[in-house]
């Protein structure tokens, strides 16, 4: 069986209206991996986290997730969803529609519960997992009553208690405040060190390095255009310009123009 | 409460019972002005409507109460029956909303659940009730920006059209969050069977406050029947 935790091979996604989404994907992932899915809006990076979440499909190639096919068919199975499910977990960018139950403590027991955990220990998963995202003094709150950064760490806490091998993050550092933005990037660290795989999507260059050590730069086109290093990729300006993520333009500061 | 309200029958019993119910929102600190407010305008718009025509001595004919111009007059028995189902909506809805205003959401569901509501019909509840603020914030948006970008006055054709297309727009809108929805509970395990953290039971308390609840309401009935109020 193969060591990697994924497997992508010439994979192509279209909506149902036949908009392409994801052209030629192949990719690797090693387990421990800590990845950046770069790309300018609509590239393509968010389609491509569903798909290895298995909650969107392939319209042609291979996805293979822990040197398994990662199928429709297959996830109709239930050990294997459950399985896999135990093993990747996602976070979606807006909060909002993540956090759908009436109190936090239930919104973190949500998965631990469909899971078949024995409700007797999910109580003390939940413990865990709030105290690791210092959020115990939230566990009766509303999600939705809470402030951007607290929803982003109830979410966070919310995967994170399944004690997943992979996380998926979509913009994770979106919309955060500086302190918040620091709290996500300890969390993810904790993650990471702890031999989790990470792969998330950004557009926010600034938090690249913190946040990843190899990252995947997706075109407009919806091919990727390249593969490495964060460093490489930052300092391959001409690269970066031709996906649009960053752009020249004149900026000016009192009487300079440059 | 609900139950000795639905069956009272005399207007004086009925008053008697919501004016306990006042007392029992100001001893809560239930802000009284925005409570009665709700409770009026409900009560106006879905009661009013029905008992108004009822006082009339030819929609109820009785002895006569009050004579009106232009030849409409009010009958005693009308009069009582339209006070009767003024009190008795006022009376239900104004202890409906002290029971929500009261008691946390998540606390009302699980008594649903404690009562033998299906498990499935309670998420749907509590996720239609959290996704309703965020429909609305849509919705608040949406016509914040159109208003933005407004200029100068729209006749009644124009506002019906950009009402529709709102209310379109609103629709793909509210089916593309139910879907994201889905997608967030099935990335973490849901299968269609939601399970609970602590299963609600009903417990002997909960069986003697129903019988409590009985006896204040029989007892309610049976002292109106005796006292003719």
């Amino acid at each position: 069986m193969s060591d990697l935790v994924y497997d992508l091979s010439d994979v192509c996604y279209a909506y149902p209206d036949g908009t392409p989404a994801l052209a030629g994907i192949s990719l690797r992932v090693s387990p421990g991996e800590r990845i950046a899915l770069l790309g300018a809006n609509g590239s393509g990076k968010s389609t491509l986290l569903r798909l290895l979440c298995a909650l969107e499909y392939a319209s042609s190639g291979s996805v293979q997730a822990f040197g398994r096919p990662l199928s429709e068919a297959a996830m109709g199975v239930e050990a294997t969803a459950l399985g896999f499910r135990r093993r990747v977990q996602f976070v979606f960018q807006d909060a909002d529609i993540q956090l759908f139950s009436p109190t936090v403590e239930e919104e973190v027991a949500f998965g631990p519960l469909q899971l078949a955990s024995d409700p007797g220990d999910v109580r003390a998963q939940v413990d865990d997992a709030l105290a690791n995202v210092s959020i115990p003094h939230l566990r009766s709150r509303a999600p939705h009553r809470l402030s951007g950064g607290e929803k982003r760490k109830v979410a966070l806490a919310s995967v994170l208690v399944l004690k997943p091998d992979v996380l998926l993050l979509d913009e994770p550092a979106a919309g955060l405040d500086p302190r918040s933005a620091g709290a996500l990037i300890d969390i993810l660290d904790a993650f990471a060190a702890a031999g989790g795989t990470i792969l998330l999507a950004t557009h926010d260059i600034p938090l690249l390095t913190e946040m990843a050590d190899r990252a995947i730069v997706i075109g407009e086109d919806h091919r990727i255009h390249a593969d490495g290093p964060v460093v490489d990729v930052l300092t391959n300006r001409p690269l970066l310009e031709r996906c649009n993520l960053v752009h020249t333009h004149r900026a000016r500061k009192g009487a300079h123009e440059h | 409460m609900l139950l000795a309200v639905s069956l009272m029958h005399h207007p004086a019993s009925l008053g008697a019972l919501y004016a306990v119910g006042l007392l029992a929102a100001a001893t809560s600190r239930v802000p009284m002005w925005p409570l009665l407010r709700r409770e009026w305008i409900v009560v106006a718009l879905f009661t009013g409507v029905v008992a108004a025509p009822a006082m009339m001595q030819r929609v109820t004919p009785g002895p006569i109460l009050l004579a009106l111009p232009h030849g409409f007059t009010l009958s005693e028995t009308g009069v009582i029956a339209a006070a009767r189902l003024v009190l008795r909506a006022v009376a239900s809805v104004h202890v409906a909303l002290l029971l929500t205003q009261t008691t946390p959401w998540h606390r009302l569901l699980r008594g649903l659940r404690s009562l033998g509501a299906p498990a499935v019909a309670v998420m749907v509840l509590s996720i239609c009730h959290r996704y309703i603020y965020l429909l609305l914030r849509m919705a608040g948006e949406m016509l914040t920006g159109r208003e933005a970008r407004r200029v100068g006055r729209v006749n009644a054709a124009q506002a019906r059209g950009q009402i529709a297309a709102s209310a379109g727009a609103l629709m793909v809108r509210s089916q593309d969050t139910a879907t994201a929805v889905f997608q967030a509970m099935a990335a973490r395990g849901f299968r269609g069977e939601p399970k609970e953290l602590s299963p609600s039971r009903f417990t002997a308390a909960d069986a003697a406050l129903v019988v409590g609840s009985i006896a204040f309401g029989v007892a309610a009935y049976l002292i109106g029947g005796v006292l003719n109020v």
